[in-house]
């Protein structure tokens, strides 16, 4: 019963957070003009004049944040679930292994050489750096599988060593483009490392989704290992599982993810670490529920976080990255400390 | 067929608008604020962004953000008819937003020199119907950087600076080649010690003692530290008292303040 409830509440949270990010922001619609304008956007009607701005502004301009929000926010939630789940260690995140400092280099160095380098390919201009830090993000996770794996076996540990190693190696390379990069570039790279989701267009959001959503899934297909997994790997391989194949998806699916949320967000930290916590707190360790309810208040969570970021300081705006971890951040501390009083921790 | 009728009626509602109100005017770039204000045209101004911070009067303004991070809807919630700006603003995708939307933008670019920074107040003073305040404007810049420049010697070889950027710790980030500063250089008559590199590169105070430039200049942002020439005590520049520190939009903003800039640059460095 009170799982149902807690269920129930999570998808009442993600509605209300899918009409504040369309309702709320510098351009007010009030709730006749909202209800007005999706009225005629679905009977297909032309809309009134007066209500014009308000109609582009929530279609085109809200509906695509909206929507990275709830991809990201989703995406890097199940993405940290499922490696905390992995490495059995709850500090475990996808960027141990050196996916999001693979994917970062990957982007920074179209921003930095892209200019020189592919000035000629001005049609694939848009889709380079989600590319670059897709391959980016792949290519840390193959390398770090690579010298983890051995006669078909993968070990932990030396994947976690092997993390540490690519992530150093990436933040050398991210500070040697710093390096070569003009004033106007260190500054895209400044707010590209605070993350955004008011970037994407709708060819990114699609391909995204074409790649998270199925990855998600595919994840949540593990569930059951997961828990196996929980009491240790020979458990899971007497019970049945075959340990490496899913070891091995697992890593690939989680990669692809971030590298996705990287490629179309820039770096929004705090996510994937926090939100299965929150959500372990509140459903417990089985992850046949903790990776769906993961998934909800992830995509919520980074909707209402890019609300805040819209009207804090309009009309400007700030990363969304900052109010992440402001709002994030003691919000997590305050369930610790309750959780602490209770004896729960 | 439905983009079509919309972006007409976009159109139509932008007609409409223009004739009902006053021009709405949101300029994003310092230098471009203050030559709007210059020219007398700050009326019609609704908003700038954080880079306007001169004169006061912009700073009062409503502010849209950083020219790098701008937000399409805060900068649309002001029912903007027209934006001017450069090229440095951004992020791409939120300028084809603002296109999209129907508003006029004005991308007003210049290379950083005399004539650029001419061209741009005239470029601006045509388009705000202030052509004779702008013309007025340039002559008394032009007049004000040819007495500086008279102060040049031109019997002896030029002298060469380092420029440096808000220095922050110990980290000096100093102006090498295709940078705001290597044109000021070159515009007051001074060699760029640091034309080795491109960009703004860190340099540590040993590779300053080596170079040894006869002129030291600090843009800042804001307050000035008083200390902040003692970093530099080994160098010629120090002994001969030749350091400028100075605001960072005085000397950088290839603005109305461009002739103060070079003055303040020549009065240090002869």
């Amino acid at each position: 019963m009170k799982l149902s409830l807690t269920f129930i509440l999570l998808c009442l949270t993600i509605l209300a957070s899918v009409i504040a990010s369309l309702l709320v922001g510098a351009v007010s619609i009030s709730w006749q003009d909202f209800i007005a304008i999706i009225d005629a956007r679905i009977s297909e009607q032309l809309i009134e004049a007066n209500l014009r701005l308000s109609e582009y502004v929530m279609t085109e301009l809200r509906l695509p944040r909206t929507l990275t929000a709830v991809l990201v926010g989703l995406g890097l939630s199940v993405a940290g679930v499922c490696t905390q789940g992995l490495f059995r260690n709850p500090l475990a995140d996808p960027s141990l292994i050196g996916v999001s400092s693979g994917a970062a280099l990957g982007a920074i160095f179209v921003i930095v050489v892209g200019p020189t380098l592919f000035s000629q390919y001005n049609l694939a201009g848009p889709f380079l750096l989600p590319a670059f830090a897709f391959l980016g993000g792949l290519v840390a996770t193959f390398v770090a599988f690579q010298i983890a794996s051995n006669h078909g076996h993968t070990d932990t540990a030396l994947l976690l060593l092997a993390g540490v190693a690519i992530n150093a190696i990436c933040f050398a390379g991210i500070g040697f483009l710093s390096y070569l990069a003009d004033d106007n570039q260190l500054r895209d790279l400044t707010f590209w490392n605070l993350g955004s989701v008011a970037k994407t267009t709708w060819q990114q959001i699609t391909i995204a989704a074409c790649l998270i959503i199925p990855a998600s899934i595919g994840l949540l297909y593990f569930r059951h290992a997961l828990n196996c997994l929980l009491m240790g790997e020979a458990v899971a391989a007497h019970i049945g599982h075959n340990v490496v194949f899913i070891k091995r998806m697992i890593i690939m699916l989680t990669s692809l993810i971030v590298g996705c949320c990287v490629a179309i967000s820039g770096v929004i930290g705090f996510l994937g670490l926090v939100v299965p916590h929150m959500m372990r707190m509140l459903v417990g360790a089985d992850h046949r529920l903790l990776i769906p309810a993961s998934m909800l208040f992830g995509a919520s969570l980074l909707m209402i976080a890019d609300v805040i970021s819209r009207v804090i300081v309009s009309p400007a705006e700030l990363p969304i990255g900052l109010i992440m971890s402001l709002i994030g951040g003691p919000f997590f501390l305050g369930l610790l400390l309750k959780h602490k009083r209770q004896g729960k921790l | 067929m439905r983009y079509l009728i919309f972006c007409l009626a976009m159109v139509v509602s932008q007609f409409s608008q223009a004739d009902a109100l006053q021009p709405r005017l949101i300029s994003i770039g310092g230098a471009i604020t203050e030559i709007i204000y210059q020219l007398n045209a700050a009326k019609n101004l609704v908003a700038v962004d954080s880079t306007s911070k001169h004169p006061k009067a912009a700073t009062e303004l409503p502010n849209v953000g950083y020219m790098r991070a701008l937000s399409a809807e805060g900068i649309l919630s002001l029912q903007p008819t027209q934006i001017i700006t450069t090229s440095a603003a951004g992020p791409q995708a939120v300028i084809a937003q603002l296109k999209q939307s129907g508003v006029d933008i004005t991308v007003i670019d210049q290379p950083y020199t005399v004539a650029g920074t001419k061209t741009k107040i005239l470029t601006l003073g045509k388009m705000l119907k202030r052509e004779q305040a702008a013309q007025a404007l340039i002559d008394t810049m032009q007049e004000s950087i040819d007495q500086s420049l008279a102060m040049v010697p031109t019997d002896q070889k030029p002298v060469n600076a380092l420029f440096f950027l808000g220095m922050r710790g110990n980290q000096l980030m100093a102006a090498g080649q295709g940078t705001q500063a290597d044109a000021m250089l070159k515009i007051s008559g001074i060699e760029n010690a640091g034309a080795s590199f491109q960009s703004y590169k860190p340099l540590s105070k040993e590779a300053v003692i080596n170079i040894d430039p006869d002129v030291i200049i600090i843009s800042q942002h804001n307050a000035f530290d008083a200390k902040i020439k003692e970093q530099f005590a080994f160098t010629s520049a120090y002994k001969n008292n030749r350091i400028l520190v100075g605001k960072s939009e005085d000397l950088l903003g290839f603005g109305p303040r461009l002739a103060s800039g070079v003055k303040q640059i020549v009065d240090t460095a002869y």
